[in-house]
């Protein structure tokens, strides 16, 4: 029989945690403790260890609390929520996410629904998202494939494959934004001081808005 | 021991997102009005029993003497700040807050709760009003705000991990 999907509340001030989300696999810890809650979610902390390594079925909801270090999370998730500090985020597939942290590189291969990614300072990749809502100070965002997406910088650059509706905004940084051949999207774009460029016809084809104060803007078809 | 006295309120912070980028590349002048609106915005939001501690450079050290009241009135303060963003220059702001027992020094306030709502505010995204759980439980049921909670959150000089919330308009 396969166990059902679990609620896991993870937790490990530095260092390296690894959760891998298999079909049917039941929950196993290594390198920490776990205990089970009243509402029936499990506790994993840490013990001193290199990586702490949990185990547990497809579409987990997972929330991973860490101080630093990096967090790897492999297979198919539930929503997973994350806060850190610093290190390295990779997360396969999720059907939401919330992620917020100073700084580290974010790699997200896809998520069925929201994609929430609060950061100061990395790189951020979105493989594939229903939606993605990005907001960071510094730092390249990339997402190749979102039907919806509200980004934000100050001075990152911003790379985004449109598949719907997407809002950029920047002050300094650059917003690039690229659309399917045979898309004729309705776009506003508006930039203080700095260039704008759109290779696209308009039309109807999902909605296009990216505002600078001195970022350049380029919409272009691939 | 200096006297001091314990109060117990909500300790809100407010920073301005990008602001070191915009004055470097628009200048001082510009840096001087986003303060101004910033201050402006939020003077005219305050209710009673709530003040401005302080001006922390881009930010405001705010406070509320009751939970609900400090987050309904940030979720408009949001609102507002968005509006103004849809000029040229943005306004972006992210708040967070927590409610505690700081100790008074004169009009100041400090402690490690202030210490913890400055963390968690340093955790929001520009638009986002972020609560420490104890915040939220305090509050209550407000009318027309949802709490999401986010999980727990490590922050630099407190040993626990902190249960985290966003606030929002619903």
């Amino acid at each position: 029989m396969s166990e059902p999907a679990a609620r896991l509340n993870i937790s490990r001030r530095s260092g390296k945690v690894r959760v891998i989300a298999d079909p049917g696999v039941p929950i196993a810890v290594d390198g920490g403790t776990i205990e089970s809650n009243a509402d029936g979610s499990f506790e994993i902390r840490a013990v001193q260890s290199a990586v702490l390594e949990v185990r547990c079925p497809t579409g987990s909801d997972l929330t991973i609390a860490t101080s630093s270090g990096g967090i790897d999370v492999r297979g198919e998730a539930g929503s997973v929520k994350v806060t850190t500090k610093s290190g390295k985020l990779a997360i396969e597939r999720a059907s939401s996410i919330d992620a917020r942290g100073a700084s580290g590189r974010v790699e997200i291969g896809a998520c069925a629904g929201e994609c929430h990614l609060v950061l100061v300072s990395g790189n951020v990749h979105i493989r594939e998202a229903g939606s993605a809502v990005v907001a960071t100070v510094s730092g390249k965002i990339e997402a190749d494939a979102v039907d919806d997406a509200e980004v934000k910088t100050v001075s990152g650059s911003i790379e985004l494959g449109a598949r719907g509706g997407l809002e950029a905004r920047s002050i300094s940084g650059s917003v690039k934004i690229s659309v399917p051949d045979a898309d004729r999207p309705a776009t506003r774009l508006k930039s203080l001081s700095g260039r704008i460029k759109c290779e696209c016809g308009q039309g109807n084809d999902g909605e296009i808005s990216a505002k600078t104060v001195s970022g350049s803007i380029s919409v272009t078809c691939r | 021991m200096p006297v001091t006295t314990a109060l117990t309120g909500t300790i809100v912070f407010t920073d301005i997102v990008g602001f070191t980028q915009l004055t470097d590349e628009h200048g001082d002048d510009l840096a001087l009005t986003l303060l101004e609106r910033q201050e402006q915005l939020v003077l005219r939001t305050l209710p009673d029993g709530a003040r401005v501690v302080k001006e922390l450079g881009d930010g405001l050290l705010l406070w509320f003497d009751d939970a609900s009241t400090a987050i309904v009135t940030c979720l408009g303060l949001q609102r507002a700040f968005e509006n103004e963003s849809d000029g040229d220059m943005p306004m972006w702001v992210r708040i967070g807050m927590h409610w505690g027992c700081p100790r008074a020094r004169g009009d100041d306030i400090i402690g490690r709760d202030v210490n913890l709502a400055a963390r968690i505010s340093e955790l929001a995204g520009p638009g986002e009003v972020l609560c420490s759980e104890t915040t939220a439980d305090q509050a209550g049921a407000v009318p027309g705000v949802e709490f999401e909670p986010l999980g727990s959150v490590y922050v630099r000089g407190i040993a626990d991990a902190i249960p985290l919330m966003r606030a929002i308009s619903v």
